[in-house]
């Protein structure tokens, strides 16, 4: 039988590599019972309308950014603890470890069947006026996503968080209607928003999670036997998938470096005391940071 | 008439509520490049403008039913004397209200306002039917969507109306529209 | 296949397109098999069809047509762009599309552009003895520059579809946009010899009179492009910082225009638009259900069997994109067709993706002026009072320049990439 499942990210990006990889595997080990059909760049609609048609059944499965669930639910937003994982290692550990296991189940009332943490790169700062201290970042309008947890980030710095949609981005920043981003390396090239930029923050200071689901409504419909299988498949492939961003996070850096681009090489020090800010703001919206910070920390 | 009538009136405020809905999807558009400028972009004004504008769509969607603006193609009427044409408009308004009496269906279905009330609450019902369209949120606004898609409605009762009076109109002898 | 037979059963008794094409899609939801699933999903989609923050422009655009038309600023920039072309066989027509290509500077789509002209230049083109269906042709053709010179509404959709930075698609746009602007003024020049199109007027008020008067609308673009470059707003917000610079030179400098002329034009506007916007929708809905079917990926990979050299290719994606264009709207074909051709032009047979959105979005663009389905095609008509068939008639030589036009662009990459390598 064909399933269907939807993304928003393009053809070469590795999570429609991941994706088509899982949907390969799954077929093979189903004797081709779970047939996957993969939709990239959004062509059975943005996030929002993916998420509509997973709970109606009109779609099987998606990969998705985190930004429709925190929507829903504050906790979906700990994941973009400033500084909660140090690098790859810790990032995989954390989308594997209990808290995140508890947010995939937490799906069900989202109409869902969570079935897998991954990730993009790290976030990282574009900005159009040079920039040495976080003192700088103060008044500027900064393009991040829609997200409260994310957003919160910038104005605990004193920056105005902008939203703005991405085909609007390269415009905005080149003419000034925005002074900077929030960004990984792999965006920044491939936009070229580096033709425009006065510095580049390499601040690793947040993750980007991904979760890869499954219509709730469809997933009953899977013998369990071939249920297993996907389970296993898509946590395998997501595993690969955010130790593979260490490579494509190192490959995209060295890249923009050869523009001459000033590249900027900060930590959790030089945000100063907005990232504490943070922490017990969300602390209060979010009760299983606590939890996700405890993990953090047993390591 | 009294449909007659109802349908002029009813098509007047469409075009009055699309009007002010677009004007407003401007206001908003100025004030949130303002307030951007000034350096306090305003989280909202996007989301609001886009959903404004939609419903102004919809509105004036219906509006143009009954003005007869929207766009089609007028080979075969062209080249029909007027007891043909006459056919064909009732056969094209048939058509219409066949389609937009399915659509109806389709939303009394989507927004099953009795399985809502039979429901504990908004969520269980969700849970129950996998049926969301209650528990849809805004991105940046703060009130749940179907504020917004309610707008199917009036578009869809709106449209009936014009099209059952363009049909009075045809059983009389008149011009549609 | 019966849904396609439907939807031109439909559109040939008359139906609105928008609802020929929702009752076509939803047939093909019905003989999908999951036609209970897929069918609660309807209305969801056929809002989300409009609800993109990219359709702004539109209903800003046509607003600002309405407005320059309403306080006489449309009327002064004519006659300022007929100043300086003098008074020549066709100089009004040329006038036409010199003002297009400058207004295609600021405006990024074609439905806005041939709406906004419509309301300047085919009424003075008309007053001056052109045909009303030479004037809403030209005006039509001229509407094609907006999506190849920057901005563009199609190539920054098709940049974010692509993965590709947008400023490198909008330099390669440049060349092929002034090519195009040279052979639509060469192709008028001949048609003023064969149909005798009047020669403009030499002006009945003195040139310093036109300078004084025009010089202030000159304002309209300048204030627009200086909010865009100095960082106040975006694109479509400058549409409404220059729709209220027109009102504010129509009400108080030459006095033609009051706050009581603001509700109609806002009336016209909505309802204008709504037609349009309900469209997409339905194209929308259209869009995903054939996405839905996987339609695209069956095409593509009939496509890579047929032949592995890349202008054989092209030749093939052209003609391809030409039946889309003809039956849907760009943004939808190209949503449609992208994600899955691409990969294909690219990894196949080695096409700079560059190259391939230029064309692609070019060849879409053309489809909006042909029959049966073509937003800017019915703009025209609709605002000109001139019916869609005899502009699309007298469209054909322009539709052939901009065959030739693609035809150069598939056989010389340089076109759309050179200027990119120029500048580094
Ligand atoms: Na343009
Ligand atoms: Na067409």
């Amino acid at each position: 039988k064909d399933y269907r499942l939807g993304l928003i990210t393009p053809p070469p990006h590795q999570w429609t590599l991941s994706a088509q990889a899982a949907a390969d595997e799954i077929a093979a080990r189903t004797g081709g019972r779970v047939h996957i059909l993969v939709f990239p760049s959004g062509q059975l609609g943005n996030e929002a309308r993916m998420l509509q048609q997973l709970q109606t059944g009109a779609i099987d499965f998606a990969m998705m950014t985190v930004g429709e669930f925190a929507n829903r639910d504050p906790n979906y937003g700990i994941f973009q603890a400033p500084y909660i994982a140090a690098d790859y290692d810790a990032a995989g550990k954390l989308l594997s470890g209990p808290t995140a296991q508890q947010l995939l189940e937490g799906m069900r009332a989202f109409g869902l069947k969570g079935l897998a943490w991954g990730m993009a790169g790290f976030r990282q700062i574009v900005t159009g006026p040079q920039v040495d201290t976080a003192d700088q970042l103060r008044h500027m309008k900064i393009r991040t996503v829609p997200m409260q947890s994310s957003m919160a980030f910038w104005s605990d710095l004193g920056a105005a968080p902008t939203p703005m949609p991405l085909p609007a981005l390269y415009d905005a920043f080149a003419n000034g209607q925005i002074d900077g981003m929030q960004i990984d390396y792999e965006g920044t090239w491939n936009s070229g928003y580096h033709d425009h930029a006065g510095t580049i923050i390499a601040s690793n200071h947040m993750l980007f999670p991904m979760a890869a689901v499954a219509s709730g409504r469809k997933w009953q419909t899977i013998s369990a036997a071939d249920r297993a299988v996907v389970q296993e498949v898509f946590a395998d492939q997501a595993a690969q998938l955010i130790a593979s961003y260490q490579d494509i996070d190192a490959g995209y850096l060295a890249r923009l470096e050869t523009t001459g681009v000033p590249v900027l090489k900060v930590d959790r020090a030089w945000f100063g005391p907005a990232i504490d800010a943070w922490y017990g703001e969300w602390e209060q919206k979010a009760p299983l940071l606590k939890q996700l910070e405890a993990e953090a920390a047993q390591d | 008439m009294r449909l007659e009538r109802i349908d002029k009136q009813v098509a007047r405020a469409e075009t009055a509520l699309a009007a002010g809905l677009m004007g407003g999807v401007f206001l908003i558009l100025l004030i949130g490049a303002g307030w951007r400028s000034a350096g306090h972009p305003l989280a909202w004004s996007d989301e609001l403008a886009v959903l404004l504008m939609a419903c102004a769509g919809f509105f004036g969607a219906s509006a143009a039913l009954a003005s007869g603006r929207h766009i089609s193609v007028d080979l075969l009427e062209a080249r029909l004397g007027p007891r043909g044409r006459a056919r064909v408009q009732g056969l094209v308004r048939l058509v219409l209200l066949l389609a937009l009496a399915g659509f109806a269906l389709l939303l009394w279905r989507w927004f099953d306002p009795l399985g809502l009330l039979r429901a504990e609450s908004a969520q269980a019902f969700a849970e129950a039917t996998f049926n969301f369209v209650y528990q849809e949120p805004t991105v940046t606004l703060g009130v749940p969507k179907v504020w917004a898609w309610l707008v199917l409605i009036p578009f869809c009762a709106g449209s009936l109306l014009h099209v059952l009076a363009q049909i009075a109109r045809l059983l009389r002898g008149d011009a549609p529209c | 296949m019966l849904s396609l037979l439907c939807f031109l059963t439909l559109l040939l008794i008359g139906l609105p397109i928008a609802f020929a094409m929702a009752i076509a899609a939803v047939l093909q939801i019905l003989l999908s098999g999951e036609a209970q699933v897929l069918l609660i999903s309807v209305p969801q989609t056929l809002f989300g069809g409009v609800e993109s923050y990219g359709l702004l422009a539109l209903p800003v655009f046509i607003f600002l047509g309405e407005l320059l038309n309403a306080s006489g600023a449309g009327r002064r920039l004519i006659a300022l762009a007929a100043l300086v072309v003098g008074p020549v066989r066709g100089g009004l027509a040329q006038v036409n599309l010199i003002a297009n290509a400058l207004m295609a500077a600021v405006l990024g789509s074609t439905v806005a552009q041939i709406t906004l002209m419509s309301r300047l230049a085919v009424p003075e083109m008309v007053r001056a003895g052109y045909s009303r269906d030479m004037a809403a042709t030209i005006t039509a053709a001229g509407g094609l520059l907006a999506p190849v010179l920057p901005p563009s509404m199609l190539l920054i959709v098709y940049g974010v579809i692509a993965q590709l930075p947008i400023g490198d698609l909008f330099l390669a746009g440049v060349v092929p946009g002034l090519i195009m602007l040279v052979l639509f003024m060469a192709l008028t020049h001949l048609m003023g010899r064969r149909h005798g199109f009047p020669a403009s007027a030499r002006p009945a008020t003195g040139k310093t009179r036109i300078l004084t008067g025009a010089l202030p609308a000159l304002a309209v673009p300048a204030a627009m492009i200086g909010a865009i470059l100095g960082g106040i707003a975006t694109p479509t917000e400058a549409g409404v910082v220059a729709a209220l610079a027109v009102f504010v030179l129509g009400r108080w400098l030459w006095h033609e225009i009051g706050f009581a002329d603001l509700w109609p034009a806002l009336k016209a506007t909505a309802v204008s638009s709504a037609s349009i916007l309900f469209l997409i929708a339905a194209a929308g809905l259209y869009a995903w259900v054939a996405a839905w079917e996987n339609l695209p990926a069956t095409v593509a990979a009939w496509l890579a069997q047929v032949s592995d050299n890349p202008l054989v290719f092209l030749l093939l994606l052209n003609l391809l994109l030409l039946l889309l264009g003809m039956v849907t709207d760009p943004l939808p074909a190209l949503i449609l067709t992208v994600p899955v051709l691409l990969p294909v032009a690219q990894d196949v047979y080695g096409i700079d993706p560059v190259q391939f959105g230029l064309i692609t979005c070019i060849n879409l663009a053309a489809g909006l002026l042909t029959p049966p389905v073509g937003s800017g095609l019915f703009t025209a008509a609709l605002l000109n009072d001139v019916p869609s068939g005899r502009i699309a008639r007298r469209l054909l030589p322009y539709l052939g320049a901009v065959g030739l036009l693609l035809a150069a662009l598939s056989l010389w990459p340089g076109l759309s990439l050179g200027l990119g390598r120029l500048l580094g």
